[in-house]
């Protein structure tokens, strides 16, 4: 699932379907909305920062 | 998370070792009841088993003597001793504890973890604290009440601004005496208890690092895999291993007998008929690896003794289930008189229900490792029943408990799979055969067909009513085989036992009430999987209600109301004899808020509905509210979930969330998809495609809402599972006006013509 994920990541860094590119993982856990929380988080996360300003950060 | 904390396995002998010679700091053992116990037993004698140990680099360790299966044990049991202790919560290490009998009762089962052990831990919290400000007054000369934890493993003094750390004290403070009657905190003081915390091994899984069973490496281990009968109860005949022994990697290939094994919690074992509690048996093929060993499994050919069994499957299982409800069935609890109520009734309510047998699918395949040799046995297990495991293996094997080293692994999903120890002996009688330590591996297959199964089960539900509407007569007929009776034989129990767990609701507030049983004898083994028996008797229970509300043209909120609270006190009300009654306020407390917050009464668009269920068990109460979508072909959509917790004092919010969470997607998959099947006596079922999982896209909105409380805490890993399926059932007939009353939902029978 962290695979799948990166290889999301690495082709689209803001996902709009995390579902269908989650779709073939099986899990019983049941927390799949925590999931898809982490996702947005990890794509927030790995998204180029955009430089402020005059080039600081 | 800036520092990851391991978590090591360690069996008592090291613990106690690494804690002698005074220079390791203070050391505590507590007396943690077994679970048991009779409740007005004279108190043993004090008998350590279970440690915590801080050393003088400031660490506390915690043994946990529980296994941890994604629950969040370990972080849940570390927070109640952290709490107490005023401990450093970063500074708590976790150490898997090994079976061992000073620890008393170590099984993972009947959400009873936090239960059992809530009460001693906090004990022994508070007495390493008041040892410690004992040890911290001592050393500055001043009065002990002068002195305070200020949190974070810190004393001080406040008169003199001095402050000391617990590492530092922790030589001294083991030399104090043991203290009697230490006040526990009062619940409002709480600052760790109550609070989220990340959990103690949540890095250590996700970045790989953490050991589930089947990673364990031995030096020297070979991998089995077992061809086990494939109709239950068979043997095998003969085998020829001519060709899987050619095949490249196949070290040996010898029969696994199908031995006798004990009961599985310390039980008597009974000693009329039935007893079905045998190893599988098969033909055991060795190998370098597991690969080559399935490989071997194919070329092997085994001619197998069937048995009686294969005459059995689900078409008859049925007919047979729908014909034992006919007639009476035995009769388990009467208050009143039920024939009377049902004779002189206005009016009378009748429902047929029905579920089927269940598999538990643990997402990490059942495993285990084993070494075996003339005089110890070591086993490497991910198990929820260290204890019976243990038993089991000397039992077999035949070797005193002294030469068991169980390890207890990091398990992926139990469920009550790893109740049982099936896995364990075979594991054990592998490798002795094989004279080697030995991994045998379970394929999804072999997972699949050979597990102890959720029982199916048929349900009558009658009902009388007065002119009023009132629900004067209940009448519940269970036709279903016994769970229990796999593991100690015969038609057990009587009354109080787990087929009738999940009836309670009606019981004690409807003045004439009959429960009755009839048994199903089959070959197929039944086992206890999440939440047990309260699933399929409670499905059953709160889908009559609705029936009964919509006969009686009520709400169905407003007839839980009704009828939970005509009585000042519901007698016998819990689901099993010994369980707390219920608490007809709390209930209604987990009703009313599950109402509000599903915004219950609020019209929805046509092919929309709600339903609601609400159950008191394990020590908790929960309600449910799902809202559904059903489409004109039928298909059946989950939209959302809502669900009310009162589930005592809160340990952790987040792991209580993601247990209702899971709970929830537990009962959907199985109320939706999922269905064992027996042809000739064999499981059709293999894998996934035929026995599907719920997929993240089909996942409800699930919100969950907790009732703060500072009652004693409840169980939490199974209650969110059992009022699922029958607000779902619900919610459908609200959006369709149809009922379906069997497992899993045949969504065919929606389709509008």
């Amino acid at each position: 699932m962290i695979m799948t994920t990166a290889a999301m990541l690495a082709k689209n860094s803001t996902p709009t379907d995390i579902d269908e590119a989650l779709a073939g993982h099986i899990r019983r856990c049941g927390t799949f909305q925590r999931i898809r929380r982490a996702e947005q988080q990890a794509a927030e996360t790995a998204a180029p920062t955009p430089l402020a300003p005059g080039g600081a950060r | 998370m800036s520092t990851m904390r391991s978590v090591t396995n360690t069996s008592r002998r090291e613990f106690l070792k690494s804690s002698a010679a005074g220079s390791a700091g203070l050391l505590l053992a507590f007396y943690a009841p077994a679970l048991a116990a009779a409740p007005n037993a004279p108190e043993p004698d004090f008998k350590p088993n279970a440690y915590i140990r801080i050393d003088p680099r400031g660490d506390v360790h915690l043994v946990v003597t529980r296994s941890e299966m994604g629950q969040g044990v370990r972080t849940a049991l570390a927070m109640i001793l952290a709490e107490e202790l005023d401990a450093d919560w970063s500074r708590v290490k976790i150490e898997q504890g090994d079976c061992d009998p000073h620890y008393g009762d170590m099984t993972t089962g009947g959400s009873m973890s936090i239960r059992s052990t809530w009460d001693p831990l906090r004990k022994a919290g508070a007495c390493a604290r008041d040892m410690l400000l004992t040890a911290a007054a001592d050393s500055w000369g001043v009065a002990k009440d002068e002195c305070s934890a200020a949190g974070s493993s810190v004393i001080e003094h406040k008169k003199t601004g001095q402050k000391i750390t617990y590492g530092q004290l922790a030589i001294k403070a083991a030399s104090v005496p043991l203290p009697k009657d230490v006040p526990l905190k009062d619940p409002k003081d709480y600052s760790i208890v109550g609070s989220k915390r990340a959990r103690v091994d949540g890095q250590h899984i996700v970045i790989g690092e953490a050991h589930y069973g089947i990673d364990t490496k031995v030096p020297g281990m070979l991998y089995a895999v077992v061809a086990r009968p494939p109709v239950f109860g068979g043997k095998v005949k003969k085998f020829d291993a001519t060709r899987a022994l050619a095949v490249p990697g196949v070290r040996k290939v010898f029969e696994v007998p199908a031995v006798e094994m004990p009961p599985l919690f310390g039980e008597e074992r009974k000693p009329d008929s039935g007893h079905q509690h045998y190893l599988w048996g098969g033909v055991a093929v060795v190998a370098d690896s597991t690969w080559q060993a399935i490989a071997g499994r194919r070329a092997l050919t085994v001619d197998w003794d069937n048995g009686p069994g294969a005459e059995e499957s689900t078409e008859k299982q049925r007919a047979t289930l729908t014909e034992l409800l006919k007639t009476p069935g035995k009769e388990l609890k009467k208050i009143g008189d039920p024939d009377a109520a049902v004779a002189s009734a206005a009016k009378t309510v009748e429902a047929d229900y029905e579920t089927p047998f269940l598999a538990h699918m643990t997402m990490e395949p059942v495993n285990c490792t084993a070494s075996v040799r003339a005089d110890k046995c070591e086993v490497w297990a991910p198990t929820q029943n260290p204890n019976g495991m243990a038993t089991a293996l000397a039992s077999v094997l035949d070797l005193p408990q002294s030469a068991l080293t169980i390890h207890i692994t990091l398990i992926g999903g139990g469920f009550g799979r790893r109740l049982c120890i099936d896995y364990g002996v075979e594991a054990a009688l592998v490798s002795r055969s094989a004279g080697a330590p030995v991994k045998v591996m379970w394929t999804r297959d072999d997972d699949i067909r050979h597990d102890y199964y959720r029982p199916i089960s048929h349900h009558r539900l009658r009902a009388a009513l007065d002119a009023q509407g009132q629900v004067t007569s209940w009448l519940h007929h269970i036709a279903a085989p016994s769970t229990d009776s796999t593991f100690l034989g015969g038609e057990l129990p009587d009354t109080g036992g787990t087929e009738i767990a999940g009836t309670g609701l009606p019981n004690g507030t409807v003045a004439n009430y009959l429960l009755q049983q009839s048994f199903l004898h089959t070959a197929v083994p039944r086992g206890y999987w999440r939440a047990v028996d309260t699933n399929w008797n409670h499905f059953a229970v709160q889908c009559f209600m609705d029936e009964i509300a919509a006969a009686t043209g009520q709400d169905p909120l407003a007839l839980r109301r009704q009828l939970i609270a005509t009585k000042d006190k519901p007698a016998g009300g819990g689901n099993n004899e010994g369980e707390t009654p219920v608490n007809v306020d709390r209930l209604l407390g987990v009703l009313n808020l599950v109402a509000e917050k599903s915004d219950w009464g609020k019209p929805l668009p046509a092919g929309r509905g709600r339903g609601i269920a609400g159950l008191y068990g394990f020590g908790s109460y929960v309600a449910h509210v799902a809202e559904v979508t059903v489409a004109k072909d039928g298909t059946l959509r989950v939209d959302r979930v809502v669900v009310a917790v009162d589930c005592g004092q809160i340990i952790n919010p987040d792991l209580v969330a993601a247990q209702i969470e899971g709970g929830v997607v537990f009962g959907l998959t199985s109320a939706l998809y999922d269905e064992i099947t027996i042809q000739n006596g064999q499981v059709q079922q293999s894998n996934f495609d035929n026995y599907p999982m719920l997929r993240i896209a089909d996942m409800p909105k699930v919100e969950v809402h907790l009732v703060p409380s500072h009652e004693p805490p409840g169980g939490i890993g199974e209650p969110g599972v059992p009022s699922t399926a029958p607000a779902v059932a619900n919610a459908i007939y609200a959006a369709t006006g149809k009922r379906l009353r069997r497992l899993p939902f045949q969504t065919q029978e929606l389709a509008k013509a």
